[in-house]
C-alpha cells in the first residue's frame, strides 16, 4: 500500500515537471515568433508588425514570472534531487536567457520603428542583418529542440555555431563602418542597425547560454566559461 | 476431463486400500497410509512446481507426465498456442496498418490524450523535422512551438483547420478526435496552392485597374459624341453609354471583391447602429424604387460589432436585388430578430423565388439563375458574391429559403460573439 502512494506521488510529481518543461517550450516557441517577427518588420520597415512585437514582450515577462514561481514553489514542495533537480534550476536559468532574447527581439522592432520613422533610405544594407537574424533564430530553434528532446550533440552544435554568428557580427559591423567613412549621411540611421545587429548578436549569446544548461541538464557537468574542445573532450569521454 | 479426475481418484484409493492392507499384515496399517499420502502429495507439489516453471518459462516442450496433469498442461498449451497466432495475426494487421499510413502523402501523427506523440509517418518526419525514435512520448507542442499551434491545440476545438507557416512553408492541419482521448492529426504544406491564390488575386486586381483606363477614355469620347450626333446615331450611341457603364460597374464591383479577398478586416472594428442603417437604407431605397414597390421595416435595437460600410453594401445589394426581382406594388421587408445564438437581418420579397437546386450556386461570380432575363434587369452579377465575402468576414451566415413563385428570404445571421449590446428593452420600432 505504501509502495502504490509513492509511486502516485512520483507519477504526479512527474507530470508537473513535464508540465514545467512544456510551459518552458511554450515561452520559447513565443520568443522565436518574437525574433522573426522583429527581424521580418525590420527587413519591410512594417511599422504595425514592430509594435505588434513590442506590445507582446510583457507576454514573454508575464510567462518568465509565471515559471520562476512554479519553479519555486516545485523546490519547496518536492525538493527536487539529481536529474529533477537540475531540470528546475536548468529552467530557471533557460527562462531568464529566453526573457532576455525576449528583450533584445524588442529591441529590433524599436530599431525598425526608428529607422522606417526617418525615411529608411539605405534599405539595401539589410541584407547582411537579414542573414544573422536567420541564423541566431535558427540557433534558439535548435537549442529549444535539444532541450525538448535531452540532446546533447544538438546543444553541442549550437555552442559552436555562437561562435561563426559572432564573426558574422563582427564583419557586418566593419561594413556598416565602411558606409559610414564613405558617406556621414548614414551614420545615424547606420548606428540604429548597428543596434539591431548587436541584438541579434547577444541573442546569439543567450542561445548559447541554453544550449550550456542542456549540456548540464543531461550530463550534469557545468560547462560554462569553458572552450568549446575541452567541453567536447569532457562530455564524449 | 471429469472421467480424468475420477481414475486419479479410483487409482489414489486402491493404492491406499493396497497400503492398508499391507499395512494391516504388517500390524503399521495407519503408518502406512500416511506414508501413502504424503508421497502423493509430494507428487503434486512436484507438479504445480514443475507447471509454475513452465508457466514462467513458456517453453514450447510440455513437460511428460499423467493423470490429470497430463490434461491441465495439455489445455494450458492450446490456450497458449491460440494467443501467439492471434498475437501474430494481430501483428501483421498492426503492421500492414502502419505500412499503409506510412505511405501516405500526408504527414500523420497519433497523439494521445496529453498530446504526446505515439506514432508519425514518413511525411509528417520530413515536414516537422521529428527524430524517429527519440519523438515518440515527446509532447507535439513542445516540437512544435509556434504560438497560434499551441493555442490550438489547448483549446481542444478542433471543428476547424488551422492555418499557420512553419519553416517558410504553409501547413494546412486538421484534427480529428478518435478512441478514447486520442488525437489523429493530419498536415498538408499548402504554399502552392497560396501562391496560386495570391497569384490569382493580383491578376483579378490587376486586371479590373488596367481595364477601367481604357473604358473610361472611351466613355468620355462617347458623352462627347453623343451631344452633337446626328439623329442616325442617337440609338446606338446611346446603346454603347449604357453598354459602358454597365461594364464600368462591373468591373468597380470586381476591384470591391478583390479588395475584400486581400485585405483582412480592420483591426478596430466599429459599433454599427443597426436599426439606424435599416431605416437609412430603406429611405435610400425607397428613393430608388420611386414607389414601385411596398417597402417595409421591422426592428430590434441592436449594435453589432463591424465595419458599417461593408454592412451597408450588404444591405443595400439584397435590398436592390429584392426590389428587382419584385413584380411591381409587391411587398418587400427588412427586419431583424435577435436571440442568444446572435443576430439576423432578413430581406424578404415577394418575387418569383429561386428553385431550390439553384440556391447553393448563388453566390458564385456571374452566375445568374435565369441568364436571358436577368441581364435586361441590370446587375453585375456580383452582388451575392460581395455579399457573402463581407459577411465571412464578419463571421456571419447567409441563409437563402425561397419558394419558387411565392417569394425568398435572403437572411444574414451574426454570431452572438459579434453583438455588442442588446438593449434591455426590445421594443419594435416601425
Amino acid at each position: 500500500m505504501e509502495q502504490l502512494s509513492t509511486r502516485h506521488i512520483s507519477q504526479q510529481f512527474n507530470e508537473e515537471i513535464e508540465t514545467l518543461r512544456n510551459r518552458v517550450m511554450k515561452m520559447g516557441g513565443l520568443v522565436e515568433q518574437q525574433i522573426y517577427r522583429s527581424v521580418d518588420a525590420l527587413r519591410n520597415l512594417d511599422i504595425k508588425l514592430a509594435q505588434k512585437v513590442i506590445n507582446k514582450d510583457h507576454k514573454v515577462n508575464a510567462m518568465e514570472v509565471r515559471i520562476d514561481e512554479e519553479c519555486a514553489q516545485m523546490l519547496a514542495l518536492r525538493q527536487p534531487t539529481a536529474s529533477d533537480l537540475r531540470m528546475v534550476v536548468a529552467v530557471i536559468k533557460t527562462i531568464t536567457d529566453l526573457e532576455r532574447i525576449g528583450d533584445e527581439a524588442e529591441k529590433i522592432a524599436t530599431m525598425a520603428e526608428l529607422i522606417s520613422e526617418g525615411g529608411g533610405k539605405f534599405h539595401k544594407r539589410y541584407a547582411g542583418i537579414q542573414h544573422l537574424g536567420k541564423q541566431v533564430a535558427g540557433m534558439l530553434h535548435d537549442v529549444l529542440d535539444a532541450f525538448a528532446r535531452l540532446d546533447v550533440d544538438t546543444a553541442i552544435e549550437v555552442v559552436r555555431a555562437d561562435d561563426t554568428a559572432d564573426t558574422e557580427y563582427q564583419s557586418l559591423m566593419r561594413q556598416l563602418l565602411t558606409y559610414m567613412m564613405e558617406d556621414p549621411r548614414t551614420i545615424s540611421e547606420s548606428l540604429d542597425i548597428m543596434w539591431a545587429a548587436r541584438a541579434l548578436e547577444r541573442i546569439g549569446d543567450h542561445a548559447k547560454n541554453i544550449g550550456e544548461y542542456v549540456i548540464y541538464l543531461v550530463k550534469g557537468k557545468d560547462v560554462r566559461h569553458i572552450d568549446i574542445e575541452e567541453i567536447e573532450k569532457d562530455i564524449l569521454s | 476431463m471429469k472421467s480424468q479426475l475420477r481414475q486419479d481418484i479410483s487409482l489414489l484409493i486402491f493404492s491406499l486400500l493396497v497400503l492398508l492392507i499391507i499395512g494391516v499384515i504388517i500390524g503399521k496399517p495407519f503408518l502406512l497410509v500416511c506414508i501413502g499420502l504424503t508421497a502423493y502429495i509430494v507428487w503434486t507439489f512436484y507438479n504445480l512446481n514443475r507447471l509454475t516453471k513452465w508457466l514462467t518459462k513458456q517453453g514450447k516442450h510440455v513437460p511428460e507426465t499423467y493423470g490429470i496433469w497430463d490434461d491441465i498442461y495439455y489445455q494450458l498449451y492450446q490456450i497458449y498456442q491460440r494467443q501467439r497466432k492471434a498475437k501474430r495475426k494481430l501483428a501483421a494487421i498492426v503492421s500492414r496498418f502502419q505500412e499503409s499510413t506510412q505511405a501516405l502523402p500526408y504527414a500523420t501523427i497519433v497523439l494521445n490524450r496529453q498530446m504526446e506523440i505515439e506514432w508519425f509517418n514518413n511525411a509528417a518526419e520530413n515536414m516537422f523535422d521529428l527524430i524517429r525514435v527519440t519523438d515518440i512520448g515527446q509532447r507535439l507542442d513542445n516540437l512544435i512551438r509556434i504560438p497560434g499551434f499551441i493555442n490550438y491545440l489547448t483549446r481542444r476545438d478542433f471543428k476547424e483547420d488551422l492555418e499557420f507557416d512553419y519553416g517558410g512553408r504553409n501547413i494546412r492541419l486538421t484534427i480529428t478526435p478518435y478512441g478514447n482521448h486520442q488525437y489523429l492529426l493530419g498536415a498538408h504544406d499548402i504554399t502552392q496552392r497560396r501562391k496560386l491564390e495570391v497569384m490569382r488575386q493580383d491578376f483579378t486586381a490587376n486586371a479590373s485597374h488596367e481595364l477601367r483606363t481604357p473604358l473610361t477614355v472611351v466613355a468620355g469620347y462617347i458623352e462627347a459624341l453623343q451631344e452633337n450626333a446626328d439623329e442616325k446615331l442617337k440609338i446606338p450611341l446611346q446603346r454603347i453609354h449604357e453598354q459602358t457603364e454597365r461594364m464600368e460597374s462591373m468591373l468597380n464591383d470586381l476591384i470591391a471583391l478583390s479588395r475584400l479577398e486581400t485585405q483582412a478586416l480592420p483591426e478596430k472594428e466599429e459599433l454599427i447602429d443597426v436599426p439606424a442603417l435599416m431605416q437609412q437604407i430603406v429611405k435610400d431605397m425607397t428613393a430608388f424604387d420611386r414607389g414601385q414597390h411596398n417597402i417595409e421595416i421591422n426592428c430590434q435595437p441592436v449594435k453589432l460589432l463591424g465595419s458599417r460600410e461593408e454592412l451597408h453594401i450588404v444591405l443595400v445589394n439584397l435590398m436592390t436585388n429584392a426590389i428587382r426581382y419584385s413584380p411591381s406594388s409587391g411587398q418587400v421587408t427588412l427586419s431583424n430578430t435577435v436571440d442568444e445564438r446572435g443576430m439576423c437581418i432578413a430581406v424578404e420579397d415577394q418575387g418569383m423565388g429561386i428553385p431550390a437546386d439553384q440556391i447553393p450556386r448563388l453566390t458564385e461570380r456571374f452566375y445568374r439563375v435565369d441568364p436571358g432575363r436577368s441581364r435586361d434587369q441590370g446587375g453585375t452579377g456580383l452582388g451575392l458574391a460581395i455579399v457573402k465575402h463581407i459577411l465571412d468576414r464578419h463571421r456571419a451566415r447567409l441563409e437563402i429559403t425561397s419558394v419558387p413563385g411565392k417569394g425568398s428570404v435572403f437572411r444574414c445571421c451574426f454570431p452572438a460573439r459579434q453583438i455588442a449590446e442588446v438593449d434591455a428593452s426590445p421594443e419594435s420600432i416601425n
